[in-house]
């Protein structure tokens, strides 16, 4: 296992010129700025490795571990470097070896034993749940809702229900039998424990005949969309929403007259290049003017949401940065497309005491449908 | 108190560091090569690693470190591949690239005030909302910091050819000088840190003339032969365009194994021409004129420039290391030097490429692909890089820079104003902690260092096998040598 890495990561690690590109977009190189915490950095550090001058310590674990898997370093990289490889890699085999660092254990123990990351009840799962929804239902469609719209974001899911009710679309929720995604065990390189939870959910999509799987959440959205099995069909529910704008089922009655930025997430953007429909379904609300950030789609900078659980203070200060941007743009409201993003640029605002509305996009419509 | 504790006294816990791993990566740049070889040119790791946030900050750290004789190596974004910002003798490691603000855009005046750690692709953006541009950008822009820029010259990249270097554009400086005095310089004198390569002050904040935006028209022309190419060039240096790049048949056969659709031909030029003299059209007539090959498409051409970045790195994987030299030249010689380059470099899979200069002169990159793994034949193929600049130098051009690679060679390159050098130098670092072992003083003999390079092309394995005991050598010992080569106390 570890030559096949070895052999793996050595072209890389040589064909990475140390140009730093990566520093660019990088939100950890921004703000804590230090090399060993950069792409180029930990490559360099890998060389030393493979000839032998460093080991896996746990201080050069920890630092494949500060990196939020954003990839923008990717994006930019001259050399064409896949950065997110080397690293998933290396998580992968860090696990194996039995060394996730300890500011991981606590998320991990929280998956696998509870199925959300935040160590709440199974059976509380579907508890905001209207009754008529609580038994999932044989549908083709289904509504993915994901731990953080389950657990705290509620109001997410209670305002998709409200938009598709709103225009009879035909769907079903899995309530408590829904289990995480997978993602934040996929990222920590826990492999085989993310792909029992895929497994979980896998049998319950195939028990009520599921074929099309939309998500609130973009890490659930890019964790359905390019570790489940291909035969599912995947949306974002920005891209549902869209499609029904579009098919006029979805018209927005009322006025939004406001200044939005929208914030291409790391998972729905750069993860699965879903660029546009959020945008579309924003400029199809009248009177919204869209603004755009200095760097986004596929150069957009992370929010610093991967790091909410294991350094909360380096997700809000990433946070911040984002924040100030929007307002440098003249923003009245962020929107995203991703409770995670949602939950951490508000930190982000409320850290500067900045004005600015974060809202997710689908927490907009149900008063404009009406 | 340590020198870790009473520099966190200046700047806070969380700009300083003293990890390993960060001490490692801030003991080396660009360049490709084992420790072993960075270990003879008298390279260690830093003791502390800084990254100040301001220019108090900075001249607090100055202060502090010349009362105390601890060396201090300035870095940007460290893309340079001379070694320029390797700590000689341990020390201070500046990391200036967390000062970025852009202080002031003053589009009435036509100016921008930046602090110096900023990147030239995070500033170019930024005014060009304001409707701006600047006269000379380098073409590692998303990493390179204007402070990285000014000290290495700033004369090849992305407007030189038309406006000149960056030293033209500057309208002031302010320095952090050896003792922790800042001072505030005026067109003029700023040229005296212009390329001195973090020896002379630490550059902090610089105010930088900005042009106004026009229209870009993006030219690419491919040759049936080199002569006709470079007969384009020359030609070319008369006209200044804003931006131009060339590159020989071997560099885009390397594109093309990457996936270019670019064609094949013995030579392609890429032009950029912009309007703001309101010629362009005439600009362009004459180019087409002087330009005898075939015009590829404007898509083709703007995918060029939109590469720009890019270009010169996206063929790496295919050695996968890199081994290069930046030579600049005048135009004028490119033919004789190129043919020369060719003889020595057969056998080895090399190609070329070239960003225009200012005053005629073309920035040449003979590259050649290798692997490092392969210790012996990567050692002889570095032993090639000496051989490049000779060459360089027959035709009346020269390396780009010194850092820490080429500073035995100041004396065939500066002559007599060596010594005028170092006497700048004595007045601006008396105690000589600015940077030392590059630029003006050498830790290694030249005659010793020919010795080393005849060593590793003819005896590969006898020269790896000393580098490796050289390597053993603790790091203190090391940086006792370099001071004793020095003569420094």
């Amino acid at each position: 296992m570890k030559q096949q890495i070895n052999d793996l990561i050595s072209k890389d690690v040589y064909t990475c010129a140390s140009c730093g590109f990566c520093r660019f977009g990088c939100p950890v190189s921004k703000n804590v700025g230090f090399e060993s915490q950069t792409a180029r950095g930990r490559m360099y550090l890998l060389k030393k490795y493979l000839e032998g001058g460093l080991e896996y310590d746990k201080d050069l674990i920890e630092s494949f571990y500060t990196c939020a898997l954003c990839g923008n370093c990717n994006e930019i990289c001259p050399t064409g470097v896949d950065y997110l490889e080397i690293v998933s890699h290396l998580r992968k085999q860090f696990v194996e070896s039995g060394k996730l660092p300890e500011s991981q254990k606590m998320l991990r123990d929280n998956l696998t034993k509870c199925g959300n990351p935040f160590a709440k009840d199974k059976e509380e799962r579907g508890a905001w749940l209207p009754p008529q929804y609580r038994e999932p239902k044989k549908s083709k469609y289904l509504y993915f809702v994901g731990c953080s719209s389950s657990y705290s974001s509620t109001r997410i899911a209670k305002s998709i229900m409200r938009i598709l009710e709103s225009v009879k679309f035909d769907f079903t929720v899995m309530g408590n039998l829904e289990s995480c995604c997978g993602d934040p065990l996929f990222r920590m390189g826990e492999e085989d424990q993310a792909n029992a939870l895929m497994q979980k959910n896998i049998d319950v999509f195939d028990n009520l005949g599921v074929e099309t799987i939309f998500a609130s959440c973009a890490g659930c959205y890019k964790t359905l969309k390019n570790k489940f099995p291909k035969k599912y069909k995947v949306l974002h529910i920005t891209q549902l929403l869209h499609q029904l704008v579009e098919q006029k089922t979805l018209v927005f009655k009322k006025e939004l007259p406001n200044k939005i930025i929208y914030f291409d997430g790391c998972d729905i953007g750069r993860h699965c290049k879903t660029y546009e429909e959020p945008r579309e379904l924003l400029k199809a609300i009248p009177g919204v003017e869209l603004l755009e950030f200095d760097y986004n789609r596929d150069e957009a900078m992370c929010c610093g949401g991967p790091f909410a659980a294991s350094d909360p203070n380096l997700a809000a200060k990433i946070a911040e940065d984002r924040v100030r941007e929007a307002e440098e743009q003249g923003a009245e409201i962020i929107a995203t497309a991703c409770p995670t993003c949602m939950v951490n640029l508000r930190e982000g605002a409320r850290r500067i005491g900045s004005e600015i509305e974060v809202q997710d996009i689908t927490l907009m419509l149900p008063k404009l449908i009406r | 108190m340590s020198v870790y504790e009473d520099i966190a006294a200046i700047v806070g816990e969380e700009r300083i560091s003293e990890s390993n791993l960060d001490r490692i990566c801030y003991s080396h740049d660009l360049a490709p090569l084992p420790d072993d070889l960075l270990k003879g040119f008298g390279a260690t790791k830093p003791d502390v690693v800084v990254r100040p946030g301001n220019l108090s900050h900075v001249a607090d750290i100055m202060k502090y470190a010349s009362g105390k004789n601890i060396p201090v190596s300035p870095r940007g974004g460290g893309s340079w591949g001379l070694g320029g910002v390797i700590p000689v003798g341990g020390g201070i490691v500046l990391d200036l690239s967390g000062m970025n603000r852009i202080i002031e855009v003053n589009i009435e005046d036509e100016y921008v005030t930046v602090e110096t750690g900023v990147e030239w692709k995070r500033l170019t953006n930024a005014i060009k909302k304001h409707g701006f541009y600047v006269g000379a950008c380098p073409t590692s822009a998303p990493v390179a910091t204007v402070g990285g820029y000014i000290s290495t010259g700033g004369s090849s990249g992305i407007g030189v050819s038309q406006h000149g270097p960056l030293g033209d554009h500057i309208i002031s400086l302010k320095v952090v000088l050896a003792d922790g005095t800042v001072v505030q310089t005026n067109p003029w004198d700023s040229w005296v840190f212009v390329g001195s390569e973090g020896t002379l002050g630490i550059v902090c904040e610089a105010t930088i003339k900005i042009f106004k935006k026009s229209k870009m028209k993006h030219m690419l022309f491919g040759f049936d032969s080199l002569d006709a190419g470079l007969e384009a060039v020359i030609k070319l240096n008369e006209i200044n365009p804003y931006y131009f790049t060339i590159m020989d048949d071997g560099f885009i056969r390397l594109l093309k194994e990457k996936g270019s659709q670019l064609p094949e031909s013995k030579m392609i030029l890429s032009i950029t021409l912009n309007d703001m003299d309101g010629v362009q059209e005439e600009k362009e007539k004459i180019i087409e004129s002087v330009c005898r090959g075939t015009r590829l498409s404007d898509d083709m051409a703007e995918e060029e420039w939109e590469n720009r970045y890019k270009t010169a790195l996206s063929i790496k994987s295919l050695g996968p290391t890199l081994l290069t030299q930046e030579i600049r030249l005048p135009a004028r010689f490119l033919g004789q030097a190129l043919s020369e380059w060719k003889t020595v470099l057969k056998g080895k899979r090399f190609a070329f490429k070239g960003v225009c200069s200012d005053n005629g002169a073309i920035n040449l990159f003979p590259v050649v692909l290798t692997d490092e793994r392969n210790k012996n034949e990567f050692i002889k193929t570095l032993s090639y890089t000496r051989e490049i600049a000779r060459i360089g130098r027959k035709y009346n051009g020269d390396v780009y820079g010194i850092g820490l690679f080429n500073s035995n060679q100041m004396t065939d390159i500066h002559g007599k104003s060596l010594e005028v050098m170092k006497e700048i130098k004595m007045i601006l670092d008396s105690k000589n902690i600015l940077n030392p072992g590059k630029t003006v003083e050498s830790p290694i003999p030249d005659f010793f260092l020919s010795f080393i390079f005849t060593l590793m092309k003819h005896a590969t394995p006898l020269f790896a096998f000393l580098a490796k005991s050289v390597n053993r050598l603790p790091d203190s010992f090391v940086n006792n040598a370099s001071k004793f080569l020095k003569g420094r106390k």
